[in-house]
C-alpha cells in the first residue's frame, strides 16, 4: 500500500469537500470501517512480526493524521452545523480545594504582620508548670488572679528533679510545681526570654489555652490567644501604641482607630485594654451586631512588662523595659468573618469549614 | 460592682451626664458600663483598686479628677456619751496574723426601726437589700467608705468576768458549727477565722454574721465591728464555705487597716441621727502593727522613659497630689512620694508611672517607634512544620478541623494505650471533659459522625497536640512526666462497607500520604508500610488492614481502616473510616532538601509482567524481588493490577501485574538490553517461593 499516495489523494479530496454531506462522505471513504486504510490495518494481524513492525506504525500514523485533518476541516470550517452547539451554561464539574480552618487563616494573617515587623514566632507546651503559668508572671500562690483564671489542674505529680529541655517532650519543667493546662500563652514569653538575649520582639504562634468555664455562644473552655512581647532599652507606652496600632491597621485596614484604657493584669504595670473602632459599622450603627452598637470593640490587653517578670528571667528592669500584649484569636476571627457563635470553631462542621 | 451615679454627683457636684461620666471613667480609670437603671453604673474594679475605690468616697476621687471639682465629704462627727466603750467591750485577738486590726464601737439606747427612704434607695441601687436601720447603716457606710462593718446585739453576747461583752477573734475548732443570718448551718474545718463571744461563734470573720448576736427590733445596745482581716484567709474560708458577700469580696482584695476608724465614726454619726443611739466615748482598738505609708522615689526621667513622652514637673506633681500624703522634691530632681495607705495598688515606681499615664490620658501619648536595629524574624520550627503540613493537606483536598484537647470517658476506647497513661483533669469542665487526648482519632470520628448527614464523603485533617503520661526510668525510682507531641491526623470517609471498597479507601489514603512524603522531599525508596500481624495491644483497626509507617527506618505513624465496632458501635458512623496518624516532629525531621533531577534525555522502555504468586505474598515482597534481580536498567516497577481468583480454575490463586520501566542516561536501550534484564527478573521470580510460579 502506498501510504504517501493515499495521503495526497485524501487531503486533496478533503480540500474539495465544502459541506457537511460531502465531508461525511469523505470520512466514510477514507476513515470508515470499510475504507482501504481500515481494511489494511485489520489485515496486519495475519502478517509476520517483521511486517507488522515495519508497516503497523506507518499505517497508524497515517490514520491519526487523516483523523486530525478531518477534525480540523470540520471544526475549523466556517460552516458550523447545529449539532455542534454546546451549552456553556451547564454546571461545571464540581471540584473543591481543601480548606484551612478560619482560626488558622486568622492566626496566619496576624503572624504575617508581626513577622513583617521583625517579631520572632515562638511556641511552647500546653501542659504547663504552675511556675511558668503563674509564679514567673508575678502571680504568686496567694494571688487572687490564680482563682479568676479557672485553672484546669492535672493529675501529674510534681517533679522531684527538674526535667531538662529536649527531654521526652522537648520542654523543660522545674521541680516542685504542679502541672496544669496553660490558662494563657504568657508562659511562652517567659520560656522565650529565658532562652534568648534581649532586645526581644516575639509573638506566640500557637495559642491554645484552657479555662474551666461553661461554654456558650461567646465563651469556650478552650480559647486561642495571640500574645507578644517587645523589650528593649527605649520600648515605651508610645511604642506599644505605635506597634499595636500598626498591627490593627494591617489586620482591619488603614482607617481603624485605636483607644487605650487603663486595666489590670498582674504581669504588666501599667496595664491597659485596647479597643478599636468597629470594623462593621464604624461606630455608625446603634444596632450593629459586631460591636453591640458601642462603636468600639475590645480586642486586646496589654501593658508594660512588670519588673518582677523581668527579674524572674534575670533581666535588669533598670536597663530593659518593654511591653506585652495579647489578643483573642477567636474574637478577631469572629469579627473578621462575622461569626456569631464561638462554638462553631470546635464543631468540626464541614458546612462551616468549607466556607473558608 | 454597682456604683450609684446620683451618689457620686452628691459627693462631687458636676454636670456630667451619666454617659459622659462613664466614658471618662472608662478612658482614665475603670471599666464602667451603664445599666438599665440610669442611676447605676456597673464597674469592674481591678483587684488592687478595691481598697480605695469600692466605696463611693474613694471612687469619687476619680470623678473629682475628671470633673476638676473637690469632694464634699459627709459629716462623720458624733456627740459621744459619758459611757466609755472599753468599759463595755473586751476584745481579744488570738489569731493575730489573721486579724490585723479590730476596732469596735459601743452604742446604747438604739431604737431599731426602718432606715430612711433615701438610704434604702441607695442600698437598693447598689444591690443591697434593706433590713433594718442598724444593719442598713453598716452596709451604707461600707458602700460609702469601702470598709465592711458588722453590728452585734451586745445583750446577746456572753459576758466576761468584768461584766464586759467579750469578743474573741480566733480560728474555729475542728467540727465547730455556726448558723448564719440566713439560718444556714456550717461545719467548720478549723482554719476559718471566727468572731466569738466566750461561748459561741458570732460571725465568720469578714464574711457573714451569725444568728446568735443578730440585731432585731428589741435590740438596745450594739457593738459595731470595723476590722481588718487577712485577705488570703478570708478568700480560703469564703471558697471553702461557698459564701461570697460584699464584705468578703472587699477583704479578699486587701483593705487598708487605717480605714476602720473613719468608717466607724461615720457609723456612730448615722446611728445617732437615725436610731437616736448614743455612742460611747472612744473605740476599742486592737491594732498591734500600724500600717505605715510607703515612700517611693520617682524621677521624671524614668516616667518619661516608660511612657515615651517627656513628662513635665507640673503634670507629674498634679498627678502625685491625687494619691500622695506628701510629695518632696529633692535637689537631684527626683521626688520622694509618701503614698496614701488606701492606694494598695501603688507599691513601686512603675505604679506611679501608671498614675501619670492615666492622668495625661493614654490616647494623648503619641505613637513612636524605637531606635533599635532591625533583624530578621526567627520562626520556631514547630510553626514552620505546622504550616507545611497544613498546606500540603489542603493541596491534597483535605479540610482542616480543630477538636478539643480534652476527651470524655467514652472516647478512651478510641486509643490503644494503658488506662493509667491518660492525663486527667482534676476538676473536669461540667464533669465531662476529663482526659487529655492521647491521639486525634476520637475527635475525627465525631467530626465524621456529625458531618455524615450532609456529606456522603469527606477528607478531614487535624493538626494538634496529643498528651500522655510517660514513665521515665530515672536512677532508682520511676518518674512520671508529661509527654506532649504534635500529631497530624487524616481521615477518609465515604467508601462502601464491602471489603473491596474499604480496602481501596485505605489505598487512597495511603496514596495521599505518599504524595505528602514526596512533597517534603522524601524519596520513594525511603518509606515503607509494614504489615502488623496481630496487634496485641489494640483491636481498633480492621484485622490486617493497618500498617506501621516507617520512613528512613523510623516509625512516623500508623495507617489503617478503623474497626467496625469502633466507628459504628462506638461513634455511630455508618461507613468505613480510613485513618492515619503521623508524628509530625519525627516526620518533619526527616524532610529533605530538594534538588533538580535532570530530565531523562532518552525515552523509557516499558514492559509489563504478570506473576502468579503465593497467596500470602505481598506487593512489596514481589516488587523487591524484581528490584533485586540484578537488572541493569530497571528504573521502576509499578504494580497496576492484583487478581485474586474466586472461581475455579483460578480459585485461591493470586496474580500481580507490574509495569516495568527501563531507562539509561546514555542511550536509547536496545531490544537486546531490555530482554536481558527481563530474563534476569523472570528468573529471580521463578526461583523465589513467594512468587513461585508462572510468569506471563
Amino acid at each position: 500500500m502506498n501510504f504517501e499516495l493515499l495521503k495526497q489523494t485524501a487531503l486533496a479530496d478533503l480540500e474539495k469537500a465544502s459541506d457537511d454531506v460531502s465531508r461525511e462522505a469523505w470520512r466514510v471513504k477514507y476513515l470508515g470501517r470499510k475504507s482501504d486504510l481500515s481494511l489494511f490495518l485489520r489485515s496486519l494481524a495475519e502478517k509476520t512480526d517483521q511486517e507488522k513492525r515495519a508497516l503497523g506504525p506507518q499505517a497508524n500514523a497515517l490514520r491519526k493524521e487523516l483523523e486530525l485533518r478531518f477534525h480540523g476541516a470540520v471544526v475549523g470550517g466556517r460552516y458550523r452545523p447545529e449539532t455542534f452547539r454546546f451549552d456553556v451554561t451547564q454546571p461545571g464539574v464540581k471540584h473543591e480545594t481543601g480548606h484551612l480552618h478560619p482560626l488558622t487563616l486568622v492566626s496566619r494573617d496576624i503572624l504575617r504582620i508581626f513577622v513583617s515587623m521583625g517579631f520572632d514566632v515562638a511556641t511552647g507546651p500546653e501542659i504547663e508548670s504552675a511556675y511558668y503559668n503563674f509564679d514567673a508572671l508575678n502571680i504568686p500562690a496567694w494571688h487572687p488572679a490564680r482563682e479568676t483564671m479557672d485553672t484546669m489542674w492535672l493529675d501529674l505529680p510534681e517533679l522531684q528533679k527538674p526535667l531538662p529541655e529536649r527531654g521526652q517532650t522537648g520542654y523543660q519543667y522545674p521541680a516542685g510545681y504542679k502541672f496544669l493546662l496553660r490558662t494563657h500563652t504568657s508562659p511562652i514569653q517567659i520560656r522565650y526570654m529565658e532562652t534568648h538575649k534581649p532586645p526581644f520582639r516575639m509573638v506566640v504562634g500557637d495559642g491554645r489555652a484552657f479555662r474551666n468555664e461553661a461554654t456558650d455562644a461567646r465563651h469556650e473552655f478552650q480559647l486561642n490567644q495571640l500574645e507578644g512581647l517587645m523589650i528593649g532599652t527605649d520600648v515605651s507606652i508610645a511604642t506599644l501604641r505605635s506597634v499595636i496600632h500598626d498591627f490593627f491597621r494591617g489586620f482591619f485596614g488603614p482607617d481603624v482607630a485605636m483607644r487605650m484604657v487603663p486595666s489590670y493584669y498582674p504581669f504588666v504595670e501599667p496595664g491597659v485594654d485596647i479597643t478599636v473602632s468597629c470594623v462593621g459599622c464604624k461606630g455608625k450603627n446603634r444596632a450593629c451586631k459586631i460591636c453591640g452598637g458601642l462603636g468600639w470593640l475590645e480586642v486586646a490587653g496589654a501593658g508594660m512588662v512588670h519588673p518582677n517578670v523581668l527579674k524572674a528571667v534575670a533581666l535588669d528592669p533598670k536597663k530593659w523595659q518593654g511591653f506585652a500584649f495579647g489578643f483573642g484569636v477567636d474574637r478577631l476571627a469572629m469579627t473578621k468573618y462575622a461569626i456569631d457563635d464561638i462554638r462553631l470553631f470546635m464543631s468540626g462542621d464541614e458546612r462551616f469549614i468549607r466556607q473558608f | 460592682m454597682k456604683i450609684s451615679y446620683s451618689w457620686l454627683k452628691e459627693l462631687v457636684p458636676t454636670r456630667l451626664s451619666s454617659r459622659a461620666m462613664a466614658n471618662a471613667l472608662n478612658e482614665s480609670a475603670f471599666d464602667t458600663e451603664l445599666t438599665a437603671d440610669p442611676n447605676v453604673f456597673e464597674v469592674k474594679l481591678p483587684p488592687n483598686r478595691v481598697c480605695d475605690a469600692s466605696g463611693h468616697l474613694g471612687f469619687a476621687k476619680e470623678v473629682s479628677r475628671i470633673a476638676g471639682k473637690p469632694i464634699a465629704y459627709p459629716d462623720a462627727s458624733f456627740r459621744a456619751s459619758r459611757a466609755r466603750a472599753q468599759n463595755h467591750i473586751g476584745v481579744k485577738v488570738d489569731a493575730k496574723n489573721l486579724c490585723r486590726r479590730y476596732t469596735a464601737a459601743y452604742i446604747e439606747n438604739v431604737s431599731v426601726g426602718k432606715s430612711p427612704a433615701w438610704m434604702q434607695k441607695r442600698l437598693t441601687e447598689c444591690g443591697v437589700r434593706p433590713i433594718n436601720a442598724v444593719v442598713d447603716i453598716t452596709n451604707y457606710v461600707m458602700l460609702e467608705y469601702g470598709q465592711p462593718l458588722h453590728a452585734f446585739d451586745a445583750d446577746k453576747l456572753a459576758q466576761d468576768k468584768q461584766g464586759k461583752a467579750a469578743i474573741i477573734v480566733r480560728r474555729a475548732h475542728k467540727g465547730e458549727r455556726i448558723t448564719t443570718l440566713e439560718d444556714k448551718s456550717y461545719e467548720l474545718a478549723g482554719f476559718e477565722l471566727l468572731i466569738c463571744d466566750a461561748k459561741d461563734a458570732l460571725a465568720v470573720a469578714g464574711i457573714k454574721g451569725g444568728r446568735k448576736a443578730e440585731i432585731d427590733r428589741r435590740t438596745k445596745r450594739i457593738i459595731v465591728e470595723s476590722a481588718n482581716f487577712d485577705p488570703i484567709s478570708v478568700r480560703q474560708t469564703s471558697r471553702a464555705l461557698g459564701i461570697r458577700t460584699d464584705a468578703s469580696v472587699r477583704f479578699e482584695n486587701d483593705l487598708d487597716p487605717n480605714l476602720t476608724e473613719a468608717a466607724l465614726r461615720r457609723v456612730c454619726n448615722l446611728v445617732e441621727s437615725i436610731c437616736s443611739g448614743s455612742a460611747a466615748k472612744g473605740f476599742v482598738d486592737v491594732y498591734p502593727v500600724k500600717m505605715k505609708p510607703i515612700e517611693l522615689i520617682v524621677s521624671l526621667e524614668q516616667a518619661s522613659r516608660l511612657i515615651g513622652v517627656q513628662i513635665s514637673a507640673k503634670t507629674a506633681e498634679a498627678a502625685f497630689a491625687l494619691f500622695c500624703d506628701s510629695v518632696k522634691k529633692q535637689k537631684s530632681g527626683t521626688y520622694v512620694l509618701t503614698v496614701n495607705t488606701m492606694r494598695r495598688d501603688i507599691a513601686r515606681a512603675e505604679d506611679v508611672v501608671e498614675e501619670i499615664a492615666r492622668f495625661i490620658g493614654y490616647d494623648a501619648i503619641p505613637e513612636q517607634t524605637v531606635s533599635e536595629p532591625v533583624r530578621p524574624a526567627r520562626i520556631d520550627e514547630r510553626m514552620e512544620e505546622k504550616w507545611l503540613f497544613q498546606d500540603i493537606a489542603v493541596k491534597l483536598g483535605f479540610d482542616e478541623v480543630m477538636n478539643y484537647s480534652l476527651i470524655e470517658e467514652n472516647d478512651k476506647q478510641a486509643f490503644g494505650i494503658a488506662p493509667d497513661s491518660f492525663v486527667r483533669v482534676t476538676v473536669p469542665v461540667s464533669g465531662k471533659y476529663t482526659y487529655l487526648r492521647p491521639g486525634l482519632l476520637a475527635g475525627l470520628l465525631k467530626n465524621v459522625r456529625d458531618n455524615n448527614r450532609y456529606f456522603p464523603s469527606m477528607k478531614l485533617f487535624e493538626i494538634g497536640r496529643v498528651y500522655r503520661k510517660h514513665e521515665r526510668p530515672d536512677e532508682r525510682m520511676k518518674t512520671i512526666v508529661p509527654e506532649e507531641r504534635s500529631q497530624l491526623g487524616l481521615v477518609l470517609y465515604g467508601a462502601k462497607t464491602d471489603d473491596k471498597a474499604r480496602r481501596e479507601q485505605f489505598l487512597d489514603l495511603k496514596g495521599y500520604l505518599e504524595a505528602m512524603f514526596k512533597a517534603i522531599g522524601i524519596s520513594e525508596s525511603e518509606w515503607r508500610f509494614e504489615t502488623i500481624i496481630g496487634d496485641e495491644r489494640w483491636n481498633g483497626y480492621e484485622p490486617s488492614e493497618f500498617a506501621r509507617i516507617v520512613v528512613s527506618g523510623i516509625q512516623v505513624g500508623m495507617i489503617g481502616n478503623i474497626a467496625f465496632w469502633l466507628y459504628h458501635d462506638g461513634y455511630g458512623v455508618d461507613m468505613p473510616v480510613s485513618f492515619c496518624e503521623i508524628e509530625m516532629d519525627a516526620l518533619y525531621a526527616l524532610r529533605a532538601k530538594k534538588y533538580y533531577d535532570p530530565l531523562p534525555r532518552f525515552p523509557d522502555a516499558l514492559r509489563d509482567i504478570s506473576v502468579l504468586v503465593n497467596p500470602d505474598s505481598t506487593a512489596s515482597e514481589i516488587e523487591s524481588i524484581i528490584q533485586n534481580a540484578g537488572s541493569r536498567f530497571l528504573y521502576k516497577a509499578e504494580l497496576f493490577d492484583v487478581f485474586v481468583g474466586s472461581m475455579p480454575p483460578s480459585a485461591g490463586r493470586k496474580s500481580m501485574s507490574f509495569h516495568l520501566r527501563f531507562r539509561s542516561s546514555e542511550r536509547t536501550l536496545t531490544e537486546g538490553e531490555i530482554n536481558k534484564d527481563m530474563d534476569l527478573i523472570e528468573q529471580a521470580l521463578k526461583q523465589d517461593e513467594k512468587a513461585a510460579a508462572r510468569i506471563r
